[in-house]
């Protein structure tokens, strides 16, 4: 943290205690499902004000001094953390070289990446000596300039501390306990659920996650792009984000999905048959019972995008995928090829689709169960019992 | 989009999977484990399912995850009405509850018909009602880790009982029909419901219970024969002699219409030898457990018989 803004090493205290800030109102504990803030007060935490440790800012030098007319209203300034108590930041000002808290201050957090090169030449050293020293002689001599008087509390401990005081070496950093194996999980996965796609956008993550999407829709030849044509009916789509969670409830996978808003589509222009049996739950524990009796094991796969294996027979058009426009044709639409989440006659045609399969693979029908499968080879039975439960899942 | 699937011969298994892989795309293929909530453990000498992670959940929800316990769901003195003069309580949280624990009920039995009765006050819910539907949350508490065991090697025949809890209903006077089906030991179908129609005697009331348990079993036949198992006869308990006379004997008691339907229903497939009433005794009707509050031991006797255990 240090390092990335080159903020003088002096002011590690603060690190520490902005991470511990920010880390009691980011980590999720996984069990619990809630950030020790939220354990601790009973209400979430407010992460709106949350800023880079280090960046650069400008603080408001109103009322302080006399401004001349000419003179700027602001001072540029390190930004060091936050204030335990009360909602004020805690910034170090450049100009009178003082650590100050204020609520008066606007961040310019952008990091120039073609600038971040060459930075360690740019900043001239003569510069950070001056700081440090600067730095030094205000902690040696115990006399801190200027504070608002109702904020001097909480600044205590880092005042009456000097260099030769600290015990061992402070360019070294804090040692932590081992972390890594919280880091595996933690480090690529993202714990947060966003509401909508700007809030999706915000986060590394999730872009990875919907780009997978789109990728697996090119592969699996999804749909086309057309011109736009005002015969067309075209539904809006939309894209949902979950996170798949394991047996102890920790996040294992940030999962994008592009969905139709099938509550537009028409009957019998859209669609035309939607009706899509679900085995009933008696049916699950009748098999369960049977192969037992019969002493065989039972077991299960899913199918992965289960909708998109599918053609379909009428002509749906869809919008293209929201913040993800083709660039050079903005406005044109997709014509789907295959069937996608939230259409209305998706698990239908997805069930159409498994049943001619298996039927073509000699498998005969249930009788009464539409979703059971059987194959009888001489004595011996293959049971196959089918459940679409997809689209209970992602209709909104 | 699941896929559950099983053979009697381990190759078959083997050429399916393959074929599936060749043409869809699969995420997880294994042994069955975790299906819609159900916890299934595939064991050795037989099958357990239970929903023990659902139900603490269900529990933490609604707040109940450090009360004291209760050793049955309800108490055999306990009579609901519509208790029109109590408190309202808040009906959205009432109706969770009932949802979360008609969901539970697919693995416990035991809760079913006590969640059944407490539905139906969901329209206005009253202070009384949620205590009754608190002491089967405080029941399940104890009781966590319950759920149904198949056990394997049994024959696979189907008994089917049937039984009525006359006049059970407070408000209208309308009875509680529970029926169960026991394939080979394991409790496969079950039901608690309230009849429809006001049974002016036992016996039609009985008629109406072994009328639904009739349709469903023969529902359970057809489904059993696409598995190769083709059964006749299945002895159909009920215990109530002259109820099962009368469909010995053509001698018309009954003079409700519906009640002559579901005679003729019923003797209708005695003829076509589908299925057979027979007398149980008191002691060994099994679907007591669907139609009324039980004492503690009656209720833990007839919850083992069931085959509703705890397996650590």
């Amino acid at each position: 943290m240090l390092n990335e803004y080159e903020v003088p090493k002096s002011f590690w205290a603060d690190v520490v205690s902005t991470t511990c800030y920010v880390l009691n109102r980011m980590l999720i504990r996984p069990i619990l499902k809630s950030t020790p803030y939220q354990l601790f007060k009973g209400k979430k935490p407010n992460v709106a004000h949350l800023k880079i440790f280090g960046c650069k800012c400008f603080v408001l030098n109103n009322e302080k001094e006399n401004l001349g007319k000419f003179d700027s209203k602001a001072d540029e300034a390190i930004f060091l953390g936050y204030s335990l108590t009360s909602k004020v930041y805690r910034v170090f000002n450049r100009r009178i070289l003082n650590v100050e808290k204020s609520m008066h201050v606007v961040f310019d957090e952008i990091v120039d990446l073609e600038e971040n090169p060459l930075k360690p030449n740019k900043t001239n050293a003569g510069d950070e000596e001056y700081l440090k020293e600067a730095l030094d002689e205000m902690y040696l001599n115990e006399n801190p300039l200027v504070e608002p008087e109702d904020l001097v509390k909480s600044w205590k401990s880092p005042r009456g501390l000097s260099l030769e005081n600290v015990i061992g070496d402070i360019s070294k950093g804090v040692v932590t306990r081992n972390i890594s194996d919280f880091c595996t999980t933690i480090a690529f996965v993202s714990q947060i659920e966003p509401k909508n796609v700007e809030e999706a956008l915000q986060d590394d993550q999730w872009c990875i996650a919907m780009q997978e999407e789109l990728n697996q829709f090119e592969r699996n030849e999804v749909w086309e792009l057309i011109p736009r044509d005002d015969s067309h009916q075209v539904i809006g789509t939309k894209w949902v984000f979950i996170n798949k969670l394991d047996e102890d409830g920790n996040i294992t996978k940030n999962k994008a999905r592009l969905v139709a808003k099938g509550y537009r589509q028409e009957e019998g222009i859209d669609y035309d048959e939607t009706y899509a049996s679900v085995a009933r739950l008696e049916v699950i524990r009748l098999l369960l019972v049977y192969a037992s009796l019969m002493k065989f094991k039972l077991y299960q796969m899913d199918v992965k995008s289960a909708f998109l294996n599918e053609f379909i027979k009428e002509d749906v058009y869809v919008e293209q995928p929201p913040s993800f426009e083709d660039y050079k044709f903005p406005n044109h639409i997709y014509k789907l090829k295959k069937a996608l989440y939230g259409l209305k006659q998706a698990p239908r045609s997805w069930y159409e689709r498994l049943s001619t399969f298996l039927l073509e693979n000699d498998f005969e029908r249930g009788r009464i169960d539409l979703t059971l499968f059987i194959k009888r080879v001489r004595e011996h039975i293959l049971l196959v019992q089918i459940y679409v439960n997809d689209n209970n899942i992602w209709i909104y | 989009m699941i896929i559950i699937f099983g053979s009697t011969d381990n190759s078959l298994c083997k050429g399916f999977t393959s074929i599936m892989q060749g043409e869809f795309e699969m995420s997880m293929i294994g042994e069955l484990t975790f299906f819609l909530g159900l916890q299934i453990k595939q064991m050795e000498n037989g099958t357990f399912i239970s929903q023990s992670k659902y139900c603490k959940e269900v529990l933490k929800k609604f707040g109940m995850d450090t009360p004291k316990e209760a050793s049955t769901p309800m108490g055999t003195s306990c009579y609901l009405d519509k208790d029109e003069s109590s408190i309202e309580v808040n009906q959205t949280m009432f109706r969770g509850m009932i949802g979360s624990l008609l969901y539970l009920t697919t693995s416990r039995p035991g809760i079913m018909q006590f969640v059944c009765v407490c539905a139906r006050f969901q329209a206005n819910p009253k202070e009384s009602h949620l205590t009754t539907v608190k002491r089967i949350l405080k029941y399940l508490k104890g009781t966590a880790y319950f759920g149904l065991w198949y056990s394997s090697g049994a024959s696979p025949s189907l008994i089917d009982y049937s039984d009525v809890d006359y006049g059970g209903c407070k408000i209208d006077k309308k009875n509680t029909s529970g029926t169960c089906h026991l394939l080979g030991c394991s409790l496969v179908s079950w039901h608690s419901k309230k009849q429809v129609c006001v049974a002016l005697s036992t016996i039609e009331a009985k008629y109406i219970a072994t009328g639904n348990c009739c349709a469903q079993f023969l529902w359970m036949k057809q489904q059993l024969e696409d598995y190769n198992i083709y059964l006749n006869h299945i002895p159909l308990k009920c215990d109530n002699t002259s109820a099962i006379n009368l469909t010995k004997n053509p001698i018309m008691h009954s003079r409700t219409k519906h009640i002559e339907i579901r005679i003729h229903f019923l003797r209708d497939h005695m003829n076509k030898g589908n299925c057979m009433i027979e007398y149980v005794d008191t002691k060994h009707q099994l679907v007591d457990i669907f139609t009324k509050p039980l004492a503690k031991d009656r209720f833990y006797e007839l919850k083992r018989d069931l085959g509703i255990l705890e397996i650590s």
